[in-house]
């Protein structure tokens, strides 16, 4: 019989892999369905959330990566129409939260500069496929709103950057958020498996 | 002439004719190539999204176009954009061209071929995975569903919301990983069956 513990790997693998696929078939469809305004960066932080809490109670480098396959091989196989985009998303996001976490583990420190990242990510990927597919003008359009912003809001002008440097701002914060909500998690999750063991 | 080939060629033409036609005719060869990929390729043209949601991309991006480009036409008094507005009709013809021609480069894909083709170990390995994985999602939706229905009876009201969703996310995470635990067992037991009638056969 081969090694127990490659099997584990592979079972917690498809655990939280199909867990997070169900959530992204269910209530991504439903966020994207309904343009609710970042539906990314809260499935981006989701997933992040879980990655560092399969990380904790699985401390195994490359689960998340295996994690992250998993679930885009769920989101390839669901009935849903678009999925290129969300299984991009889903790969790239497992891979920055590994690389985050490889060094130090799943603390609160590294959980939330991974949800920070797998946030950033989101706004990044949008940014990049809506310019593939629009073409350049959209910048053009992007930098006019955040210089709208900039005279609304009343920040010091600067060409549109401050109104970017805050909604990126908000979008780390809330992405961090997400990490240490996922370390935490793992943290109870750990405890009340050692209870149950005990 | 299939489906394929003539998607294939509408979307081509559009994106050629971006290229070409003067910015005031793309919107009009726009509608053009979407009213020939709706009557003539009604297979691609069903994955390519509602056409009210064009529409809404469409107002949107002249919209904006029209807002925040140059200002260079008054219209009741109110400077706006004339270059804008075309420029949100070039982009969204545009994305419609490459949409559909995406759509069909993913459908002419033979990934179930390719799949039953790999023979890495790791590679098949995951593949196991990612079905079984796809067979736990009922299970897990289920888990989760029939967890924040309990939750919700003992802890009703929404001052509770919050602790409600911390409580369904450790019962998650826990549920996954007893879960795993077994799969583990389940999927190691098959792989010592498989052997032994290997060994049997042989």
């Amino acid at each position: 019989m081969r090694n127990l513990e490659t099997y584990r790997f592979w079972g917690y693998a498809a655990t939280f892999g199909a867990l997070w696929g169900a959530v992204e078939i269910t209530v991504g469809s439903f966020l994207h369905a309904l343009r609710i305004p970042f539906s990314g960066v809260v499935l981006a932080g989701f997933g992040a959330a879980l990655l560092i809490a399969l990380r904790r109670v699985f401390p195994v480098p490359g689960v998340m990566i295996a994690a992250g396959l998993v679930c885009a091989g769920v989101k390839l196989l669901s009935p849903a129409g678009a999925v290129v985009g969300p299984m991009v998303a889903i790969l790239a996001e497992s891979l920055l939260v590994e690389a985050t976490v490889r060094w130090r583990g799943a603390t609160i420190l590294s959980g939330s500069v991974a949800g920070a990242s797998a946030a950033l990510w989101s706004v990044l990927q949008k940014l990049v496929t809506q310019t593939l597919f629009f073409g350049m003008p959209v910048l053009g359009i992007y930098q006019g709103i955040a210089r709208q912003a900039e005279r609304t809001l009343r920040l010091p002008a600067s060409e549109g950057l401050a109104a970017v440097g805050l909604f990126l701002s908000i979008v780390v914060i809330g992405g961090a958020m997400f990490g240490v909500v996922g370390a935490w998690v793992g943290k109870a999750t750990c405890r009340r498996l050692v209870q149950a063991e005990s | 002439m299939n489906f394929g080939r003539l998607s294939l060629l509408v979307a081509v033409a559009l994106l050629v004719g971006l290229l070409l036609v003067p910015a005031v005719w793309h919107l009009p060869i726009g509608i053009a190539g979407w009213w020939i990929l709706r009557w003539g390729a009604r297979d691609v043209h069903r994955n390519l999204g509602r056409p009210w949601r064009w529409l809404q991309v469409l107002f949107v991006l002249t919209v904006l176009g029209g807002f925040f480009g140059p200002a260079d036409t008054q219209w009741l008094s109110v400077s706006w954009s004339w270059a804008g507005v075309l420029a949100g009709c070039t982009m969204v013809v545009r994305a419609f061209a490459l949409v559909s021609l995406m759509s069909l480069i993913t459908s002419v894909l033979p990934v179930r071929r390719w799949v039953e083709r790999v023979q890495h170990p790791v590679l098949r390995r995951l593949i196991e995975v990612v079905v079984v994985a796809a067979n736990l999602v009922p299970v897990q939706l289920n888990a989760l569903g029939v967890a924040s229905m309990t939750l919700k009876e003992r802890r009703p009201g929404l001052l509770n919301f919050p602790l409600r969703i911390w409580l369904l996310a450790v019962h998650s995470a826990l549920h996954a990983a007893m879960l795993a635990e077994s799969v583990a067992l389940d999927m190691a037991i098959a792989a010592h069956n498989a052997s032994d009638q290997g060994k049997i056969s042989s």
